[in-house]
């Protein structure tokens, strides 16, 4: 049940308003139930799935908190086994093992739906208990909650335990505003992703699918552009539906996006894109790391940025164009540390306004550039894609693009820009909704929702396209 | 009595955005002949219509409306729709009972000659079903119609099938001028054709024997008859008159048996060709349709058909029907142009087999 469907739709209707009505005992257990038939959805097999891995970690919790000596054996074991089973759906390993009893007869294990999502929910979740930032969950309830909870499990975010588990025990009314500001970021998420994620993919895609398409460097720089613009759109969408149907559950998310293009570097980039992930990552991987070089010097970030950033081309997905991402951005980050001592001194001797306003756009450049990587799926085509861009004798005004994709592309830049401004108010830009009076509140409402009936890219004759970050 | 205020607002506003959705849809519902005759059923006063014409592209070409009421005083619809999936009829029934419930329905079974399969493409369905208000006799029909379950949503919602006009810039005036059904049609259904297409007469007259029709289509329409027995309409099903051939009388005459069995009367106006005086030389656009030239003699044989048979109060002169005396006189404006035009084709293909 993909996000943007009527059924979820209706599916998240009446979730809601079963959920407002029943009593609070009972409403925890409701969104377990809700939660395990939305994963349900994707396939009969998945609920068992998710509850057998959430038990495992429930129990190995358990285990850790109890443990007096080898915790750290204890922690190492558990989080192995759940890298480990990552490995193996994520590289098809299943599929290969029972090809190779079977003698080639093979039937297709899925990599289960979110898995790469609550797989660093429960990971996180243990190092915590091991650490003794938080307590082991003493309900499997509810630490099932955490783990099934239908608005993250597909595709995040990567909430940790220490913000989510705490909120389960608070008692849940109705709160229209919460409503409110749930429904607007629900319908701002559909507007996005609708109108504009969807129409831009659908007029990029031609390109990605076949290279030979263009042969105009400026035209593939728009195409690359058109990528990175289609994935913050697409992927912000999500979460904004995300965090908009937790809000109307009663559950406040922390945000995935703040306003990342407007960043000045690529660091600063990577603390404001997909920041549930980032900042895991930062977490539990760069920072020990950084720890453990600590006595290299300048190598006590760069080694650490460059391994993390290609865990992330790795998360991503096994192809080699992942990796080529993941460490293009590792070398960026690097590269930033290093000169980080610089910059500083530049800035102090730019405007300000001049300073930022390069940086913004260096940032761009650079994203622009190594996101091919993520959406050619072949290291080799992201490489033939950058030499056609940096090929300028090819550059020519005739991009051969008709003026819809000039409309599609210069709205959603604006629609970009709007969200990113939104995000950047914080809870400013919702509060001041939830206080408009009701006919503008309705109008408002009605406005978006007829633009994406009106204007969506959907139904008979559009090929629905799927969440990018669903297949990660 | 928070939770009373949340509801009842949650209500409203629901109310007011399907309102809003069912008029957006029915603004980008795409424009054709289809669309204009059943907007202008809809806009037609309610128990005004005495007999309505179900059926398929023949119908609408066939039945002049305006001439059947201007000489026999007798209201006639053609709700046709190009290849009429058979199994769809029955809601058009249904729905034309909701307005015009003590109506002559006829129906033309045509179409019961083939497999109700093959008509269920996307396009015969949409037709229907795409020019009805939004009703349960719509679901119904999309239900009936469309085999595969997830995609009916795509026909309950039709707004997801044509909301790009709006982007692709094809919305026109005419769009919002009958998105509320209440644009009666100019000639009260009536298609006009004035190409001519000459053909040899056949006579099927000597053919007696019967061949069935496909067993699906004989459950439809056995389902069909049933219903209409059950809400005791009066029904009479006809075959538009048409190029025939020995094969197809012998599935009429079995159609004849069927329908006659259950005590409705049935029509073949192949038979009556003669009668009406049809010229296969200029009366027909192709070989399963009749021009003006063919409809207006079979409209008159009709309509005469018609006034003998039933019992039709004559409103001609009535303040309540000057719509209808606005339809012929625009309708033989039309007919003026069409005739001379069908008398240019018909010399002009007469000069070439010359």
């Amino acid at each position: 049940m993909t996000f943007t469907t009527l059924y979820f739709l209706v599916f998240v209707a009446v979730v809601v308003l079963v959920y407002l009505l029943l009593p609070q005992k009972i409403k925890p257990h409701f969104i377990i139930l809700a939660s395990l038939v939305f994963y349900f959805f994707w396939k009969a097999w998945a609920p068992v799935f998710i509850i057998a891995f959430a038990l495992f970690n429930f129990v190995m919790a358990k285990v850790l908190a109890k443990q007096k000596s080898k915790k750290f054996f204890v922690l190492l074991m558990s989080v192995s086994l759940s890298v480990i089973l990552f490995f193996v759906f994520r590289y098809g390993i299943f599929n290969g093992i029972i090809a190779a009893i079977t003698g080639g007869n093979t039937i297709m294990i899925l990599f289960p739906l979110g898995f790469s999502y609550y797989m660093f929910k429960c990971v996180s979740y243990l190092i915590d208990v091991n650490n003794g930032t938080i307590a082991p969950e003493p309900r499997f309830d509810y630490f099932l909650i955490y783990v099934t909870y239908f608005p993250e499990v597909s595709m995040g975010p990567i909430t940790r335990a220490v913000d989510f588990l705490p909120q389960i025990r608070i008692k849940k009314v109705i709160d229209t505003t919460a409503l409110n500001k749930g429904l607007a970021l629900v319908a701002w998420g559909f507007f996005k992703k609708i109108v504009f994620a969807d129409m831009l993919a659908s007029m990029i895609n031609p390109y990605y699918n076949d290279l030979t398409l263009s042969n105009n460097g400026f035209a593939w720089f728009f195409v690359a552009f058109g990528f990175l613009l289609q994935l913050y759109l697409d992927f912000s969408a999500y979460t904004n539906i995300s965090i908009g149907v937790s809000k109307m559950l009663g559950y406040d998310i922390k945000p995935n996006f703040n306003a990342p293009f407007f960043s000045q570097s690529i660091s600063e980039f990577w603390r404001k894109w997909h920041i549930s992930l980032s900042s895991w990552l930062a977490d539990y991987v760069f920072t020990p790391l950084q720890f453990l070089l600590r006595r290299l010097g300048k190598f006590a970030s760069i080694i650490p940025a460059l391994i993390t950033f290609t865990l992330i081309g790795v998360w991503h997905g096994g192809t080699s164009s992942y990796l080529v991402f993941g460490f293009s951005m590792g070398v960026l980050v690097a590269i930033d540390a290093i000169v980080a001592r610089k910059r500083k001194k530049l800035k102090k001797t730019l405007p300000k306004s001049l300073f930022s306003t390069v940086g913004i756009i260096i940032t761009m450049l650079l994203n622009i550039l190594v996101f091919v990587f993520m959406r050619t799926g072949v290291a080799a085509d992201g490489f033939a894609i950058i030499d056609k861009i940096f090929s300028f004798s090819t550059w020519s005004l005739q991009l051969g693009f008709g003026l819809e994709f000039f409309i599609i592309f210069a709205l959603s830049i604006a629609v970009a820009i709007c969200s990113h401004i939104i995000e950047s108010r914080k809870d400013k830009f919702l509060d001041g909704f939830a206080r408009l009076k009701l006919p503008v509140t309705w109008l408002v409402y009605l406005v978006v929702i007829f633009a994406i009936v009106l204007f969506g890219y959907y139904g008979p004759g559009y090929d629905a396209i799927e969440f990018i970050y669903i297949g990660f | 009595m928070k939770k009373l205020f949340f509801a009842v607002k949650l209500v409203v506003f629901v109310a007011i955005f399907v309102v809003l959705l069912v008029f957006a849809s029915y603004i980008v519902r795409p424009q054709s002949d289809m669309k204009t005759r059943f907007t202008g059923f809809y806009a037609e006063p309610k128990d005004s219509i005495d007999v309505i014409v179900i059926g398929s592209s023949p119908v609408a070409p066939l039945y002049a409306a305006p001439l059947i009421w201007n000489e026999f005083g007798i209201t006639l619809y053609p709700l046709g729709t190009n290849s009429q999936p058979t199994v769809g009829i029955k809601y058009l029934v249904k729905e034309a009972q909701k307005r015009q419930g003590s109506s002559l329905f006829v129906i033309d079974v045509s179409l019961f000659m083939v497999e109700p399969q093959s008509l269920l493409t996307e396009p015969n369905i949409r037709n229907i079903v795409d020019n009805m208000t939004y009703s349960l006799n719509r679901i119904g029909a999309i239900n009936e119609m469309v085999q595969i379950p997830g995609e009916r949503i795509n026909y309950y919602f039709d707004i997801s099938k044509y909301h790009s006009v709006l982007r692709d810039g094809e919305l026109s005036a005419a769009s919002f001028k009958d998105f509320d059904f209440a644009v009666p049609s100019v000639y009260k259904g009536y298609f006009f054709v004035d190409a001519v297409e000459p053909f040899d007469p056949v006579d099927v007259s000597g053919i007696t024997e019967t061949k069935p029709i496909p067993d699906e289509s004989e459950q439809i329409l056995l389902d069909l008859m049933a219903y209409c027995e059950s809400e005791q309409l009066d029904v009479m099903f006809v075959i538009a008159p048409y190029i025939t051939s020995d094969e197809r009388k012998m599935s009429h005459n079995y159609l004849q048996a069927l329908i006659e069995s259950h005590g409705y009367t049935f029509i073949d106006f192949n038979d009556k060709a003669g009668e009406f005086g049809i010229d296969y030389s200029t009366d027909l656009y192709n070989r399963n349709h009749l021009n003006l030239s063919g409809a207006e003699k079979f409209s008159m044989y009709f309509g005469a058909y018609l006034a003998d048979t039933y019992d039709f109060a004559d409103n001609r002169g009535s303040a309540d029907y000057t719509s209808w005396d606005d339809a012929y006189a625009a309708w033989e404006t039309q007919a003026a142009i069409a005739r001379e035009k069908i008398a240019e084709n018909a010399e002009r293909l007469s000069n070439i087999s010359r």
